[in-house]
């Protein structure tokens, strides 16, 4: 694996320079200056923290035909905030509307419950032809956020603002809305991961091969649509299954994998995620160790799933 | 506005109104102010306002309307069957399962331009935005209702629009005159909103929403501004010119219908002379 570190965040941004330079036809909203100053007019708009209006003008510049990406970093609230007109104005109409979020820079952990936002994929997730993204990290972001501008149709994608290690390199493009990567194969065990923790499954995997359990690692960065078929034919092969992301344990990526299971072949499940229980005070590091975000975690829950695991 | 021309346009009302009627009544509604006291608004609009190609409805250079105000649906869908963008007969199905014409605007439907939400203002920011960047000159109208300015959103696109909209979109807002429950509600009145929108930075003009003369003097003079502009159209539905369809607690019988249609074709003035 490569070692060099890198943010999700960046890695999207990156790719919205570029295809501002490229397309004349996708236009940029943000809450602040981030991006720098693009070219004048529609390409490029800054709304100020009124994010019902942002989405609004969103919906309205795609009704005129443009893919607009709606990039609200500092404002993780903005899925509850602006909620009603992402429902009515964006995914009813299903417009070409791409929402941006980074739910972990570090001022907001410090800021608490209010600020943690770890229900987003369920707001997300139940709103009909809304896809839902989680990058694990720079490069994938930076294609994902590309693989968007082929797509019809409103997506959310979550980034993250920490550092985390490189898991694809730069020249690898094969992410798509809808689909999976398998990072590692193995017979033991299916872990499912999303976001920042990709790197801890992977952390988990090297762990769990010294004690003789073989990690199959699925890097699950669409939630929505869900890449079912790569799931059901890794759980065949391993009999059980653990789920880790950042994100309440209801209705996010856990739940996406045991609607699959359910409807498709079950085997033991667990999920490594937050409980149902709003957040506090902390550092990002803090917060993700005290809420059990980590390859410890992953190994604990594995080593119980495997004893059950189905053959 | 010649008066020959006016008196078609009258015409053209008269018969949006009883189709509005015919609709609720197979639809089976519980009363229908708001879409009547609209009629005359959206009948000005679309015959002597906008810019549209029924026979191209997607023609990028058309002009939008932005329908904010989703009791008023009906008679968007009544005047958009008689311009022509799809037969008088979807009219019948008018928000049953199935059907082209959904109780809220759905852009799906020919010549719908946007989904009709409480806060579409925002929207026909951003359309007017895209229009502009790309050269073209279309005017985007939004209506929305007083009620809809409860709605903290309406408020952000209010302010976001003094700061960026450099013309280009007419708000129309419809002030029906007020009365007992719409003063205990707290509803804004014509010279109210005027205020408050002065106060953002909007040029307001106000206009009768039943005189088609007014309404040409004070649209001609909104869309001449350079900055966000509105007109106020002030409106008046006489709940008891026609009995058992306004605002009924019962859904509205056939009966009903026939009493409206006959009442309107009398000449009842249903909108009265607003003040």
């Amino acid at each position: 694996m490569n070692a060099a570190l890198g943010r999700s965040y960046d890695g999207c941004m990156d790719a919205l320079c570029a295809i501002r330079g490229e397309r004349s036809d996708v236009s940029v909203i943000e809450l602040w200056d981030v991006l720098g100053n693009g070219s004048p007019g529609a390409s490029s708009i800054r709304v100020g923290p009124a994010e019902q209006n942002a989405i609004l003008i969103a919906s309205g510049l795609a009704l005129a035909g443009r893919t607009v990406f709606v990039s609200i970093p500092l404002s993780p609230l903005f899925v509850a905030n602006a909620y009603e007109q992402i429902r009515e104005s964006v995914a009813i109409p299903n417009l070409k509307v791409v929402i941006l979020s980074a739910h972990d820079r570090a001022t907001l952990d410090r800021d608490g419950a209010s600020r943690q936002m770890w229900e987003d994929f369920a707001l997300m997730r139940v709103l009909p032809n809304m896809a839902v993204l989680a990058p694990s990290d720079r490069n994938s972001a930076y294609r994902l956020a590309r693989a968007l501008l082929d797509r019809d149709g409103p997506a959310y994608m979550r980034l993250s603002c920490a550092e985390s290690p490189d898991i694809y390199e730069s020249s690898d493009c094969d992410f798509s809305v809808g689909g999976a990567r398998l990072l590692t194969e193995g017979d033991g065990v299916t872990i499912v991961a999303c976001g920042i923790m990709v790197s801890e499954a992977l952390s988990a995997s090297r762990v769990l091969a010294s004690q003789g359990i073989n990690a199959e690692i699925i890097d699950c960065y669409s939630i929505k649509p869900f890449p079912e078929q790569m799931l059901i034919a890794s759980v065949r092969r391993t009999g059980c299954c653990v789920v880790a992301e950042k994100h309440t344990k209801i209705a996010g990526l856990y739940g996406a994998v045991t609607e699959c299971l359910a409807r498709s072949f079950t085997v033991p499940t667990r999920s490594v995620a937050i409980e149902d229980n709003f957040g506090q005070s902390g550092t990002p590091k803090e917060i993700q160790e005290y809420y059990g975000l980590t390859h410890k975690e992953i190994v604990h829950n594995v080593v119980q799933v495997w004893a059950m695991r189905r053959r | 506005m010649d008066e020959a021309r006016k008196g078609e346009l009258e015409r053209v009302a008269l018969e949006v109104r009883k189709d509005v009627v015919r609709m609720s009544g197979v639809a089976r509604l519980h009363g229908l102010p708001s879409a009547l006291a609209l009629t005359d608004l959206l009948v000005y609009l679309y015959w002597e306002r906008m810019k549209i190609f029924p026979d191209e409805r997607n023609r990028f250079d058309r002009d939008r309307l932005v329908l904010s105000d989703p009791a008023a649906s009906p008679a968007l869908y009544a005047c958009l069957a008689r311009r022509g963008f799809f037969e008088r007969e979807e009219l019948w199905s008018y928000s049953r399962l199935g059907a082209t014409l959904q109780g809220y605007p759905d852009i799906r439907t020919p010549g719908v331009d946007a989904p009709g939400g409480t806060s579409g203002l925002g929207i026909a920011l951003g359309l007017s935005a895209a229009l502009r960047c790309d050269g073209i000159n279309s005017l985007v109208y939004c209506i929305m209702d007083t009620l809809a300015l409860f709605h903290g959103a309406v408020w952000e696109s209010l302010s976001e629009a003094s700061s960026s909209c450099d013309g280009g979109i007419v708000l129309v807002i419809g002030a029906a005159a007020p009365n007992e429950d719409s003063v205990s509600l707290g509803i804004l009145d014509a010279a109210a909103i005027e205020r408050r929108l002065g106060a953002f930075g909007w040029h307001t003009t106000a206009a009768d929403g039943h005189d088609f003369n007014s309404m040409e003097y004070a649209f001609a003079e909104a869309t001449l501004r350079d900055g966000p502009a509105a007109v106020i159209v002030r409106t008046q539905f006489d709940l008891n010119a026609l009995p058992g369809i306004g605002g009924s607690e019962r859904p509205i019988s056939a009966d009903d219908v026939e009493n409206a249609l006959s009442h309107l074709d009398m000449g009842i003035n249903i909108g009265g002379d607003a003040e």
